[in-house]
């Protein structure tokens, strides 16, 4: 079958901001784990949507505000992660847990507000909504309920796992030049492990080359455009290979008991996975920077230790250096399709294997291109 | 090296590294014996290798290299201590030591390293071939210098840090503990606790404690900085 999105849509301008406006505006977005804003006044800082944004907890509260200070516009956080007051470092504008100003330097010398508009000034806030451990972030005035985007029981699961997750975590960013799409379009495709990780990921796990029913022959011109909530899905994907269980088993407490390959999807750009039957986690975030470019920040977690151990940071930078590897291959092959989308770039032809990414374009496509697949946006 | 008269040095460890070690400890002494251990799954060592080899004749060099942020060297040094072993040391005659330098337990210093004046070096620490390090630094256990490296004066290298080859440390910098710098680049600036470098990643990657920790401590630091603005 002829895949449903014009090539434009992986490199267009124009289709970028659209996705800005119709989902990282409209949806619940992946901002950071509870672990990292565990405390008063840590913070996270994250631009979705084209809108800087600080989680940070205040006063006992995770909150989300447009980090730009009301005076001159400068960004209050500058850090990616960090734990500081909500002060912005130009003039020293104070923030207080609701957002409004609370102190000004020289205030009645150099500003003199009337009452009034000095009551006004308060940052945007925006709503926010724990799954266990993972903050999520809706920049809509109206933001939908967090269970019409996920399913009830991928929400279970993400509760379930991420509860089981130590405190302490290693974080990476990097970025790489590919549309962010072409990375949930790869990591929904069970195929590409057998050839793109020969030497990584394939010598551990293996997954069917058919998820869901393989009697299901999708046609090209019946498919119903899904609900959102068909977006999102995970559980047990995989067969582990190994032996016996990692040397960290010793000191963690595992979650679950399946011996298997969790991969969890949660649609538009957050991936949770654990490779090890549930004894480490790993989370992928891959945040838009430009129709041709992805910021990736990926977390890597024991469950909860059971003990002080000195394992920890040597375990956590190997998970990291071996997820990587993985990664990078993904990666890879993703900025050579990303190549491959000049202007003679043709549509793709998808199989039947391909029916969750033809699910997710068919959505795509009504919400974003509003109905439009036959044309270049 | 200093010992009973009686005791030979045994070299235990990974082939690679033990070789490396030889190569320092045979310009010195001609009968040491050098014993490659296996791995145990799980972690540690199998030292059933070592029957032939009594603690009451032989003092052990632990030769293993960076792996694991240097625990795996701590891991057969504290598995030969327990067996009743006594630790030695393997510093090159090429090597340049300050004039009072205590020579730690299973420290590793190669050929033609300078080490300033009033610098400490801790146990199981190893600083290779070539490296340089200024006066007073302060190199904790197991770290890890790899040939090369230069350090400035005053400079502070936390436990189990590994330095690659090529890495320049700046005058008073503290590199944290656990940390891997493997790029070659200059640092002027404190590296905190666990920071990894690595031409894996673009940017530095670093382990955070719980938030609530850094809280504590991002509070405590501030609070000379944020005490009442001025209305």
């Amino acid at each position: 079958m002829e895949g449903l999105l014009h090539p434009d849509c992986y490199s267009s301008r124009e289709v970028f901001d659209r996705e800005g406006e119709r989902i990282f505006r409209r949806l619940w977005i992946f901002a950071c784990l509870k672990q990292a804003v565990a405390g008063d006044d840590c913070f996270v800082t994250r631009e979705i949507g084209g809108r800087q944004l600080v989680i940070q907890t205040m006063a006992g509260t995770v909150r989300a505000f447009e980090n730009v200070c009301l005076h001159r516009g400068k960004l209050i956080q500058t850090e990616f992660m960090g734990a500081r007051p909500l002060v912005c470092g130009y003039h020293g504008w104070r923030y207080a847990a609701d957002g409004a100003v609370q102190t000004i330097p020289f205030e009645n010398t150099c500003f003199r507000f009337a009452d009034d508009e000095r009551k006004r000034l308060r940052l945007r806030e925006f709503a926010v909504c724990m799954v266990g451990s993972l903050v999520f972030v809706n920049l809509d005035d109206d933001p939908m309920p967090i269970g019409q985007q996920f399913p009830a029981k991928v929400l279970d699961d993400i509760v379930s796992a991420s509860e089981s997750f130590d405190g302490e975590f290693l974080v990476a960013r990097w970025r790489r030049r590919f549309n962010w799409k072409l990375a949930y379009e790869n990591l929904r495709d069970m195929v590409h492990p057998r050839f793109v990780h020969t030497q990584t990921l394939a010598l551990y796990a293996s997954f069917p080359l058919l998820s869901g029913d393989p009697t299901i022959e999708p046609s090209e011109t019946d498919e119903a455009v899904p609900d959102l909530c068909e977006l999102s899905y995970g559980g047990p994907e995989g067969e582990i290979k190994r032996t016996r269980p990692p040397a960290f088993a010793e000191w963690t407490s595992r979650w679950g008991n399946v011996d298997a390959y969790f991969n969890w999807l949660l649609y538009p750009n957050t991936h949770l996975l654990t490779s090890d039957g549930g004894y480490s986690f790993s989370l992928e975030h891959h945040h838009p920077v430009a129709p041709d470019e992805t910021e990736i920040t990926a977390y890597f977690f024991t469950t909860r230790r059971r003990r002080t151990v000195p394992w920890l940071a040597a375990t956590l930078w190997e998970m990291a250096k071996g997820a990587k590897r993985v990664l990078d291959e993904d990666t890879d092959a993703m900025e050579e399709v990303q190549r491959g989308l000049g202007p003679s770039a043709r549509r793709v032809r998808q199989g039947v294997y391909e029916r969750q990414n033809r699910l997710t374009d068919r959505w795509y496509v009504e919400h974003v291109l509003d109905g439009r697949a036959d044309r270049n946006p | 090296m200093t010992r009973p008269s009686t005791m030979r040095t045994l070299i235990v460890g990974t082939d690679e590294m033990a070789a490396s070690v030889a190569a320092i400890v045979n310009d010195i002494e001609r009968d040491a014996a050098t014993v490659p251990v296996p791995r145990v799954p799980g972690g540690g060592f199998d030292l059933g290798v070592l029957a032939a080899y009594p603690p009451s004749q032989w003092t052990f060099l632990a030769a293993v290299g960076s792996e694991f942020l240097n625990l795996l060297r701590l891991g057969l040094f504290a598995q030969l201590r327990l067996q009743g072993y006594k630790a030695t040391r393997a510093i090159s005659r090429k090597a340049s030591l300050p004039q009072a330098f205590r020579q730690e337990e299973n420290v590793v210093v190669g050929p033609n390293a300078v080490i300033g004046e009033g610098t400490t070096i801790a146990y199981n620490a190893h600083i290779g071939a070539g490296a340089v390090l200024g006066r007073n630094c302060v190199v904790d256990h197991s770290a890890w210098i790899a040939p090369g490296v230069i350090l400035g004066d005053g400079v502070r290298i936390g436990e189990c840090t590994i330095l690659a080859s090529g890495v320049v440390v700046g005058d008073g910098v503290g590199v944290g503990s656990h940390c891997e710098l493997a790029i070659a680049r200059q640092h002027f600036a404190d590296v905190p606790d666990r920071s990894f470098e690595s031409r894996l990643f673009d940017d530095v990657v670093r382990i955070l404690p719980a938030g609530r920790d850094r809280a504590a401590k991002s509070r405590s630091t501030q609070a000379r900085v944020a005490g009442g603005h001025p209305k």
